[in-house]
């Protein structure tokens, strides 16, 4: 049943410790929030502390595949495409 | 002719009520906003076909609704396909694996480089406080009352599990509710955003976020869960795949798994749930009073944690020195990743050059963080 006691405003309200669930609620919703904050400020004093005893930066296994094209022969050709185009443009004129 | 007379008696058309009639309009109704106005298409089209699913009429003695699951007696064959996939948000089965993929494919970097705006996806649950005093002025009962409120956490997950946890019959509307501000994102957010912020303000740019390590994206998920469940356990389950989620993407050496919990196995889950939810709309359980109570308080409690996120972001700048622009406490929301796009939105009305949209996304990231706190504590205080 929804409406079990046919309580309503205020009196509800103090029936349940509304506001008291409500302040503490709120107060440790900030309180989980401001120490996730504080501990993030932290984070690289604390790491740059560490620095001579912690292990090299890990690196991605993912990120040994390259993602992009890295031929050298790209640039060659973007740049025989861009004079072809100059050229062409050029002879328009 | 007997036989045919008796079949007829058994089709949609014969046991039609005008309340399934009106549920599978606003089924439809759903599925036009995801095609037409792209209002969050992911969960608006399974959610709106399973609400046309969840009211075609039939006789009582198929087991075809998501509430056939066996419990009433009957054997094996009372329980239909349909409860089956609805266990995973009876049981509040399936918001944790959401969880697990939105933690696969978050990134905590514009939350890490700038702290102070974490405060902000604390700010934004005041929505969901106020609203279950609300909820209680009105007459509701503690715990479903509490499940009301959570809806101002924007986050359909944490809306469903702590609905399943607290009010397991009234989940229906409380999560068609959240999903429905969720998608209407764009249409309720900017008007109080403006409301409450003046044109200058509008236009604050911030500082480019710092480069984040990866030392500091690993020891994130791992430190904020501790700090998190050490204070509020309720929240064990969805910050603990939330985080977890995080950590195979930020390790590095379980991309595959990462992969995995981002695409397919979110996408799988996602199907599941909204069809489920939709499905559980049957309009004799749905259409009631107390569901467009439901439906107000969860408006209210929508606008006032944008509210209460602006405001916080304009306090806050009375101390800062570097000012922060206050409309991306209105991202605290979480509602990820749409309310960080309105405000990357609003604030280019006023300045076509100001790229919000980073910043916007560390409070809405705390947000969601911060709503699964509220649950937790909502859950801790209020399943007793």
């Amino acid at each position: 049943m929804i409406f079990a006691q046919q309580y309503y405003g205020i009196r509800n309200i103090t029936e349940y410790e509304g506001i008291g669930v409500s302040i503490t609620g709120i107060s440790i919703v900030f309180a989980a929030l401001v120490l996730i904050s504080l501990f993030i400020t932290s984070l690289p004093r604390v790491l740059a502390m560490l620095e001579s005893v912690l292990p090299p930066e890990p690196k991605s296994h993912a990120a040994t595949v390259p993602t992009t094209s890295t031929n050298d022969h790209d640039e060659a050709v973007v740049a025989a495409i861009g004079f072809a185009l100059h050229a062409r443009h050029r002879k328009k004129n | 002719m007997q036989i045919l007379y008796d079949f007829l008696q058994t089709t949609g058309f014969y046991l039609m009520e005008w309340r399934n009639a009106v549920m599978i309009i606003i089924g439809i109704l759903f599925i036009a906003l995801a095609i037409i106005k792209d209002y969050e298409p992911l969960l608006l089209l399974p959610i709106g076909f399973g609400i046309i699913v969840g009211n075609i009429p039939f006789v009582q003695s198929m087991a075809l609704s998501v509430y056939d699951d066996g419990s009433q007696g009957g054997g094996p064959m009372s329980v239909s396909v349909l409860s089956m996939i609805y266990f995973g948000v009876k049981f509040g089965l399936f918001p944790p694996l959401i969880f697990l993929g939105i933690g696969a494919m978050t990134d905590f970097s514009t939350m890490l480089s700038n702290p102070k705006l974490v405060l902000l996806g604390a700010a934004a649950q005041i929505g969901v406080f106020l609203t279950f005093l609300g909820a209680l002025a009105l007459g509701f009962d503690a715990k479903i009352a509490g499940a009301i409120g959570i809806i101002g956490g924007a986050d359909g997950p944490t809306a469903i599990f702590l609905a399943s946890r607290l009010a397991p019959e009234y989940l229906g509307p409380i999560a068609i509710a959240a999903y429905s501000y969720m998608a209407l994102v764009p249409v309720i957010q900017p008007p109080i955003m403006k409301l409450l912020t003046t044109r200058e303000e509008r236009r604050i740019r911030m500082k480019p976020p710092r480069t984040v390590s990866k030392r500091e994206r690993i020891i994130f998920p791992i430190v904020a869960f501790l700090i998190c469940t050490l204070i509020a356990p309720g929240a064990l389950v969805l910050l603990g795949m939330l985080f977890f989620g995080n950590l195979l993407k930020e390790s590095g050496v379980t991309e595959r798994l990462a992969q995995t919990a981002r695409t397919g196995m979110i996408d799988v889950v996602t199907i599941l749930l909204g069809f489920a939810v939709g499905a559980s709309t049957k309009a004799q359980y749905f259409l009631r009073a107390e569901s467009i109570l439901i439906f107000t308080l969860g408006a209210a409690s929508f606008a006032v944690a944008t509210a209460g996120g602006v405001l916080f972001a304009k306090l806050m700048n009375v101390f800062l020195k570097e000012k922060i622009n206050p409309l991306v406490g209105a991202a605290g929301v979480s509602a990820v990743p749409d309310s960080a796009r309105v405000v990357q939105q609003v604030g280019q009305q006023e300045d076509s050059h100001n790229f919000l949209l980073m910043h916007a996304m560390a409070p809405n990231v705390a947000g969601v963080i911060g709503s699964a706190v509220a649950a937790g504590v909502l859950w801790s205080v209020l399943a007793e």
